[in-house]
């Protein structure tokens, strides 16, 4: 093989590489090659001991960032990132992966269930006093007009009693509320304690 | 050798005889190869990696009508020696006493 050629062959298996880069790398070698004919060695010697050109351009191709795929001559390149680096052995990830499936989504699944249980509760509790109260204070107005109850006074207490009372339960639903976020909180936090820990790992 | 250790070395060898004076490609080899093991594939990374980091630029001059790239030493590729060597006498005795303690 000639200089020529093995800068040749070095070019067009660095054609993945931007213009700049590679055209500083042919001009790096290019200047080597005629250094060393310039020394007195002989062109032979000189393209022996840059070695191959393909190996040579892989190499830089590998410190560039571009991947090479295995046994797939020198034509197909392909970008993969470097490989993470893990700071656990194979056997310690599988063990607390392992740990995290069995322990953390059992944990999970039960709050987020429990979670569920208080905020349907909590609604079903809201909804049946509002509708009860409501309906109780209808009733009496009803009852009113329709003068069944004994006396007028004693039906507007009814109303207002009803009134009250879903006032009151309003205020408890804040409270109860409040509550029911603060548990979708806890769960949500507990998950993300259990995978992030499994991603550390 | 360690392949890290080596690199390191040969950033701090490179610039130890860029320190002599400017010098380019082919005869920083030449200069190295009796003490390290240097080629051409490898010293084109630690020229790039030096220029990157500030430890030296370059020049291109004219020779014998061809382009020749000039390599010079800074200020930052002085104290990365100093910085080495200093390194290196902590190295040393930690060596001594690892080797004491080897018999």
């Amino acid at each position: 093989m000639t200089a020529k050629e093995w800068l040749e062959i070095l070019e067009s298996e660095l054609k993945k590489l931007p213009k700049a880069e590679r055209e500083g790398i042919i001009s790096y070698y290019n200047e080597m090659i005629a250094d060393g004919l310039e020394c007195g060695k002989d062109e032979q010697e000189i393209v022996n001991s840059l070695g191959n050109p393909f190996d040579v351009a892989s190499k830089i191709l590998q410190e560039n960032g571009i991947y090479q795929k295995a046994g797939e001559g020198n034509q197909e390149f392909y970008q993969t990132p470097p490989p993470r680096k893990n700071g656990l052995p194979v056997w310690a990830m599988l063990l607390i992966g392992f740990f995290g499936v069995v322990v953390g989504i059992p944990v999970v699944v039960s709050l987020f269930a429990a979670w569920l249980a208080v905020v349907i509760s909590f609604w079903a509790c809201f909804i049946a006093f509002v509708v009860s109260a409501v309906g109780c204070a209808l009733g009496a107005i009803v009852a009113i007009f329709m003068g069944i109850v004994g006396a007028i006074e004693n039906g507007w207490a009814i109303v207002g009693a009803c009134i009250l009372g879903t006032g009151v339960c309003s205020l408890l639903s804040v409270g109860f509320w409040y509550l029911s976020i603060g548990f979708g909180k806890l769960t949500v936090w507990v998950k993300k304690l259990i995978t992030e820990r499994g991603k550390k790992a | 050798m360690d392949v890290q250790l080596k690199r390191g070395l040969l950033d701090v060898c490179v610039l130890a005889v860029l320190k002599q004076g400017e010098s380019y490609g082919y005869k920083i080899i030449s200069e190295l190869s009796p003490y390290i093991e240097i080629c051409e594939s490898t010293l084109y990374p630690i020229l790039k990696r030096l220029e990157k980091s500030g430890c030296v630029t370059t020049r291109t001059a004219e020779h014998n009508g061809r382009l020749r790239k000039y390599y010079m030493i800074t200020q930052m590729g002085k104290h990365k020696i100093n910085e080495f060597l200093s390194d290196m006498d902590e190295f040393v005795k930690v060596h001594e006493f690892i080797r004491r303690r080897n018999v």
